[in-house]
């Protein structure tokens, strides 16, 4: 399967690109196929998927052979249902990470606070919730963090998972976002993913690193690319409340730059996982 | 990274995940060497089972210095004299200064070595041990001995099982129960390998200091993920069977063709050693 989200956003963009084509305006679709001008909308942006309403516009723009199937195929893949629309209480954040994460060729994340949740411990995640729990009421459950969280870790282990490049922040490893008894088990599990198979690449990037132009990150982010080359290259931006999903290539192109620019300051594989156990083994386990 | 030290095969449902439960051998082996990668329940448990240890927990922490200084020899010994340029090292335990690849290729920057062992901490470090020289080779496999099949055609993606390779064992037969057949396994294992490959084994001793080392056991195996079974002399040696031992035989590891400057040879340490050569 790959990202229902990413292929409802292709979908939207073919069928811009058909109607550019055939030189009509919205309202024009919208009336040779007997729908409002806003259903016309919803669809080009990607807010819906409605498999009979892209049959009648291929009709109507008379569209048929390869990019009949092509797109077809598309609005199909772009109703999908993934497993954690199923997975009760793994909260719409996740949810939103899962999504994106299907059958995606390539991750790149940078993370500034916490360790990647693709990478966290069971018991790390049932701290963390405890721990937003003291802030607020939470928008999940600590099951459900689990199921989803086990879900897509799963996703990182099939035939043909992406390839997983990770850039952690030291302040990541070093501010304890768990008992240190917790986080010391937990950078273990770090060294251990890393250094199993399917590869995941780690840098940390150290708190006295120097960028490219001082261009240091205001915010955590992933960039997600997809194997299809029409399919666009995704970037989530990870905020305090809620999360910012880019997919213009002018708003991709910049955080492409910025995680080369991390790398590039960051250390080594081999250095980071040498940081990442030097950490582990300075917590007291008690 | 060697040619083709590109990490491990994980066929598992996960990552396997460091348990705290209870003791485990390699973290209790690396607390006893003066390490770091160990948890409280290591700790306890190796403190309250090495007690009762010939000359207690000095003694052991001695007696496990002198069991890494021999796998320096056995290593040195079949790279400089016997020519050997492969290595298979199953139950690895946490890297050190001088593991079997730094040993190997300071006298042959050629050597290709794979190590193996079924503990996650192990796995957590194992970049350390792929920093193989660039004219040969390091791979790390996280397996266990008892399912020897994908260890060894995993192995036999970096070594060439039609020239000689060394597998040494070092503290790994002695977790073996008779019911699990080891010597079914080395033969299987061997079996693999060409005429000219070696055999190289330590195991705990049950007929050296005995009392003690059966008071250490009986208090540590039920603290332990892996329960220790003590063997005699004879019974190392039959482990060799159908191969021809190297001179000295069946010793306890100071005697081990020991260096000038190899610690202890006047001392009684409960372990036998032996390396055997396949014709």
């Amino acid at each position: 399967m790959i990202s229902p989200y990413v292929r409802r956003l292709r979908l939207g963009a073919e069928l811009r690109a058909l109607r550019a084509e055939a030189g009509l305006t919205h309202e024009q679709v919208a009336k040779r196929i007997g729908e409002s001008r806003a259903q016309i909308s919803r669809l080009e942006n990607g807010h819906i998927v409605d498999q009979a309403d892209v049959m009648k516009i291929l009709d109507a723009l008379g569209v048929d052979g390869e990019r009949w199937t092509q797109i077809v195929t598309i609005a199909r893949e772009a109703g999908e249902r993934g497993w954690w629309e199923s997975t009760r209480g793994m909260g719409d954040r996740q949810a939103l990470y899962a999504n994106l994460e299907a059958g995606a060729s390539e991750i790149r994340e940078y993370q500034q606070t916490f360790i990647p949740g693709l990478l966290q411990t069971q018991e790390f995640v049932r701290s963390r919730a405890s721990s937003d729990a003291t802030l607020g009421p939470p928008a999940a459950t600590v099951d459900g963090v689990l199921a989803g969280n086990t879900g897509r870790q799963r996703m990182l282990r099939r035939p043909g998972a992406p390839g997983y490049d990770v850039i952690v922040d030291e302040v990541a490893i070093r501010r304890l976002a768990a008992p240190p008894q917790v986080v010391r088990k937990q950078l273990y599990h770090l060294a251990t993913a890393c250094n199993g198979k399917p590869a995941i690449t780690l840098r940390i990037l150290p708190v006295d690193a120097r960028l490219d132009s001082f261009t240091v990150p205001r915010c955590a982010f992933s960039i997600y690319a997809y194997p299809d080359p029409g399919d666009p290259a995704v970037v989530a931006i990870d905020t305090v409340t809620s999360d910012l999903v880019l997919t213009e290539p002018s708003e991709v192109a910049p955080y492409e730059e910025l995680y080369s620019r991390l790398c590039d300051a960051a250390l080594s594989p081999a250095d980071s996982l040498d940081l990442v156990i030097e950490v582990a083994t300075e917590l007291p386990d008690v | 990274m060697a040619d083709s030290g590109t990490g491990t095969n994980l066929d598992t449902d996960g990552w396997p995940e460091i348990d705290t439960s209870v003791a485990h051998v390699t973290r209790v082996y690396d607390y006893l060497l003066g390490g770091k990668a160990n948890f409280e329940v290591d700790r306890v448990a190796a403190e309250h089972a090495y007690a009762a240890w010939p000359g207690g927990l000095d003694g052991v922490r001695a007696d496990a210095r002198a069991h890494r200084a021999l796998l320096g020899r056995v290593v040195r010994y079949l790279a400089g004299q016997q020519g050997i340029r492969q290595f298979l090292d199953i139950g690895t335990g946490i890297p050190s200064q001088n593991n079997t690849h730094q040993v190997a290729q300071a006298v042959a920057p050629e050597s290709r070595i794979v190590y193996v062992d079924y503990d996650p901490i192990v796995l957590a470090h194992a970049h350390k041990l792929l920093t193989s020289a660039p004219e040969g080779a390091c791979d790390y496999i996280f397996g266990d001995l008892r399912d020897p099949e994908p260890i060894l055609r995993k192995a036999g993606e970096t070594l060439d099982f039609g020239k000689p390779v060394a597998v040494m064992l070092f503290g790994v037969l002695h977790f073996f129960a008779p019911s699990e057949h080891p010597e079914a396994i080395i033969t299987r294992v061997m079996g693999t390998l060409a005429p000219g490959s070696y055999l190289a084994m330590s195991h705990l001793a049950k007929d050296v200091h005995g009392d003690e080392l059966t008071e250490t056991f009986n208090r540590l195996n039920p603290q332990m993920s892996e329960s220790v079974v003590l063997r005699t002399m004879p019974e190392v040696a039959r482990f060799f069977d159908g191969l021809d031992l190297v001179d000295p035989g069946v010793v306890q590891l100071p005697q081990w063709r020991p260096d000038p400057d190899t610690e202890g040879t006047q001392r009684s340490l409960p372990m036998w050693c032996a390396v055997g050569r396949q014709s």
